[in-house]
């Protein structure tokens, strides 16, 4: 499946990773795909926890040193 | 921004420029001198935190201190998180810089983010340079990345929430200066935090207070007694619309008045005025109730009999402070008191009343009997023809008086059956109207819905409506009757029910009743008329109401009355109305057994009976009609009807009578006669085994006919 939007919020700190995910998110379909690419500490626990409160589903979560990169598909309950 | 916060600001960027300058140029400074400035640098903070503690709104005193961290950290953006009351949720509740639009209404779980960390941990936290990296095994900051200084914000009950600086002005990190004013200030700014709150809350409260202030003032201004309050010196504090009504003060004229120059109450008989309700319940600290027979004078020297009762105020500890006066005025409630005790008067009456009347009945039973019995003997040319028929009239009248009284002393629940008003009203009608210069005119439905009365009383109603309308109009003129089925009868006057009605309306074009009398008219003895007995509308009235009905009245400008009656209707089929066929009184041929313990009775009817024709045997009480019947059955000479009295004094009555001889002779014919026209018997005599019933006194025409009907059949 292709991804449908990209966002790189390196070199942000948190909370505005999720502002910036949650924000993507409402403009997507549901079922559409979104990667985020961040380097916050807290950046991946942050990202996962939006997930499971907003029943989004984690695609994928890859780590290169300090930079995580995740997949994820809008709920397709709204 | 206020001049004097930015006077302070001001020295403390100053200061901080001084700062670094002294960081870059020198190396090494005097441990002194650092102190010196340092202490300055925090005695700025210091002040700046004053000029938030001095607000008293909390989001003010929140965006104000996020404004002045954000100055005093140098930050691009500073948010501040507020834990909610549960302590598992956090929001941000103000946010100054780059981007604070996003941080609106955001609500996070505890254990979310950096903010949740500090929050969870109630420390400090720094990330940015080289310092000391709490979360350990998260990655620490590097060069490039925005730093965040966070610190907590504790209440004197614990956290509170927390200021976090989220990216350094011109990028670069935060440092450990910045760490240790921002807790400095954070440590001053909480207790500002937690006053405005407990201040917002204490508004809440007190608004709320308000608002039940004023709930309670409409509750008592609506409640439908009077009530006056009054301090401890008796000074009237509040008084409440009814009272105001009730006395003639207004609250606004009251207040603080002594208590006795607005409530000014007298006793009703020896009008000597009472002791003041307040002073006695201030001096006993006890409840009062009010002596009877108080009355209370308004302003305006309106009277009302009240009833009242005053009680202490007390506060939380108990103590008397002022008295609470509830009364209400009874003077209605007086009238229909009295107006029960004239029923109950009435009906002991009514009882004497019947007593006698029963009596006298019996009497009028010789005097009518024999007046019949003279005027058939009498050819109408003789002189004496038409001064007895004078006789019998006056008779007549006095017979309508007894059966009047009659039913009144029965009291008693009417003897219901189905029937329709149509016969009851055209019968009662052509009765009274019979030789009256008065007509009738109908307008009834064909399809009027039956109703569920005692036909005898019915008929009285009618009758009694009719005669008025009558003597309403003495050069003669036209009754109009109209009948309507109503399907629900609250849509026509409130006291009715949801339930069917038929609604019979009865009009004459008299001279109407003058509005001071209409309350009047239903009042037993209430009459205007020289002759009248004042009980007919009684009569009438007691009857509806028994039936479940209701009677109305009203008079008409242009002259003339309406009468009213809404009875109850039975909306079912009625099963095919009985009518009885009219029979002529002819010779009358057979033999009839009379059982009465009265001897002029006895007499009338042999007198009635034999010139009819018939031969006549009478008995004295029920045993012995049993034993004369059975006798001459017996004999071959059998009786072909009996007339048997329903009350027999200490003997066996008519209805036992029928039941002993039917045993034997289940084919018997016996007719009930009885001096109470509505006794139940009466009403339904087929159930009790009677072909028929006649009433005393005994006419001749009617004792002729049913006697002629039954011995037919
Ligand atoms: N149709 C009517 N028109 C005018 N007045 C009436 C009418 N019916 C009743 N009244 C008034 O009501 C009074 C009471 O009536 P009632 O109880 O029948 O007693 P009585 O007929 O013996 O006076 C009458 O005396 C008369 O003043």
């Amino acid at each position: 499946m292709e991804v449908t939007r990209e966002i790189d919020v390196t070199g942000r700190i948190c909370p505005g990773p999720l502002i910036a995910v949650a924000k993507e998110i409402r403009r997507l379909d549901a079922g559409a795909l979104l990667r985020v690419t961040g380097d916050d500490p807290l950046f991946e626990e942050t990202i996962l926890e939006f997930c499971r409160e907003g029943n989004h589903v984690v695609i994928e979560t890859k780590r290169e040193g300090k930079r995580v990169c995740i997949v994820l598909q809008r709920s397709t309950v709204s | 921004m206020n001049r004097e916060r930015k006077e302070h600001l001001e020295e403390i960027l100053k200061l901080r420029e001084e700062n670094a300058f002294f960081r870059k140029t020198l190396n090494e400074t005097s441990a002194g001198q650092e102190l010196l400035r340092q202490r300055k640098e925090f005695a700025q903070v210091l002040k700046v935190s004053q000029a938030v503690v001095s607000e008293l709104d909390l989001q003010k005193v929140l965006n104000l201190v996020a404004q002045s961290a954000r100055e005093i950290i140098e930050a691009e953006t500073v948010v501040v998180p507020i834990l909610n009351e549960e302590r598992d949720h956090y929001a941000y509740m103000a946010a100054v810089g780059e981007g604070a639009g996003e941080f609106a209404n955001l609500q996070y779980k505890i254990h979310v983010g950096m903010c949740g960390w500090v929050l969870r941990n109630e420390r400090p936290l720094l990330f940015g340079e080289p310092a000391e990296w709490w979360i350990e095994e998260k990655t620490p900051w590097e060069e490039g990345q925005q730093s965040a200084l966070l610190v907590p914000l504790s209440g004197r009950k614990g956290i509170i929430g927390g200021l976090s600086g989220l990216g350094k002005k011109g990028g670069g990190s935060f440092t450990e200066h910045d760490l240790e004013l921002l807790t400095l200030f954070a440590n001053q700014v909480s207790i500002a935090i937690e006053n405005a709150r407990l201040f917002q809350e204490k508004e809440e409260v007190i608004s709320d207070l308000e608002k039940e202030k004023e709930r309670l003032a409409v509750t008592l201004r609506s409640i439908g007694d009077g009530v006056i309050t009054a301090d401890m010196a008796g000074r009237v504090i509040l008084i409440n619309k009814v009272a105001e009504e009730l006395t003639g003060w207004s609250q606004k004229e009251a207040a603080g008045q002594p208590l006795q120059s607005i409530f000014h109450i007298i006793n009703e008989k020896t009008r000597i005025r009472c002791e003041d309700p307040v002073a006695k319940v201030l001096s006993s600290g006890k409840v009062i109730g009010l002596a009877n027979h108080t009355l209370l004078i308004a302003k305006d020297g309106t009277e009302r009999i009240i009833a009242d009762s005053g009680a202490p105020i007390r506060d939380r500890e108990s103590r008397v402070i002022g008295a609470v006066l509830v009364f209400r005025d009874i003077t209605e409630k007086r009238k229909i008191e009295s107006e029960l005790l004239k029923i109950k008067k009435l009906e002991s009456l009514g009882v004497l009343a019947g007593g006698i009347a029963h009596d006298f009945n019996n009497i009028l039973v010789a005097i009518l009997g024999n007046l019949s019995l003279a005027t058939a003997n009498l050819s109408p040319e003789d002189n004496l023809f038409p001064l007895l028929r004078e006789a019998e009239k006056a008779s007549l009248r006095a017979q309508g008086l007894t059966r009047q009284l009659l039913t009144f002393s029965k009291g008693g629940a009417p003897v219901r059956k189905l029937a329709s008003m149509t016969e009851v009203i055209r019968d009662s009608c052509n009765f009274v109207l019979r030789g009256s210069r008065v007509r009738c005119t109908y307008r009834i439905p064909k399809d009027l819905w039956p109703v569920e009365i005692d036909t005898g009383q019915m008929s009285q109603v009618i009758q009694n409506l009719v005669i008025n309308a009558v003597h309403a109009m003495p050069e003669g003129g036209t009754i109009e009757i109209a009948c309507a089925n109503l399907a629900r009868g609250r849509e026509e006057a409130p006291t009715l029910s949801e339930a069917p009605y038929v609604k019979i309306l009865i009009r004459d074009r008299g001279a109407g009743i003058a509005p001071e009398l209409i309350d009047k008219i239903f009042d037993p003895y209430f009459t205007t008329k020289e002759e009248g007995s004042g009980l007919g509308l009684t009569v009438t009235h007691s009857i509806v109401t028994k039936h479940d009905g209701h009677i109305a009245v009203a008079s008409e400008k242009e002259g003339g009355t309406i009468f009213t009656i809404y009875l109850p209707a039975v909306t079912v089929k009625v099963p095919g109305g009985k009518s009885t066929p009219r029979t002529s009184p002819g010779k009358g041929n057979g033999k009839i057994l009379v059982m009465d313990d009265k001897e002029i009775v006895r007499t009338v009817a042999w007198n009635m009976l034999t010139h009819a024709g018939y031969e006549i045997v009478s008995v004295v009480s029920g045993e012995e009609a049993v034993q004369y019947y059975r006798k001459a059955a017996e004999d071959g000479h059998p009786f072909d009807l009996v007339i048997a009295d329903l009350t027999v004094p200490g003997g066996m009555g008519g209805t036992a009578t029928a039941a002993e001889i039917h045993r034997t002779h289940p084919e018997a014919k016996i007719i009930a006669s009885s001096g109470y026209s509505n006794d139940s018997v009466m009403a339904d005599y087929e159930k009790f085994g009677f072909c028929g019933a006649v009433a005393k006194p005994y006419r001749m025409q009617e004792l002729l006919e049913v006697v002629a009907r039954v011995m037919e059949e």
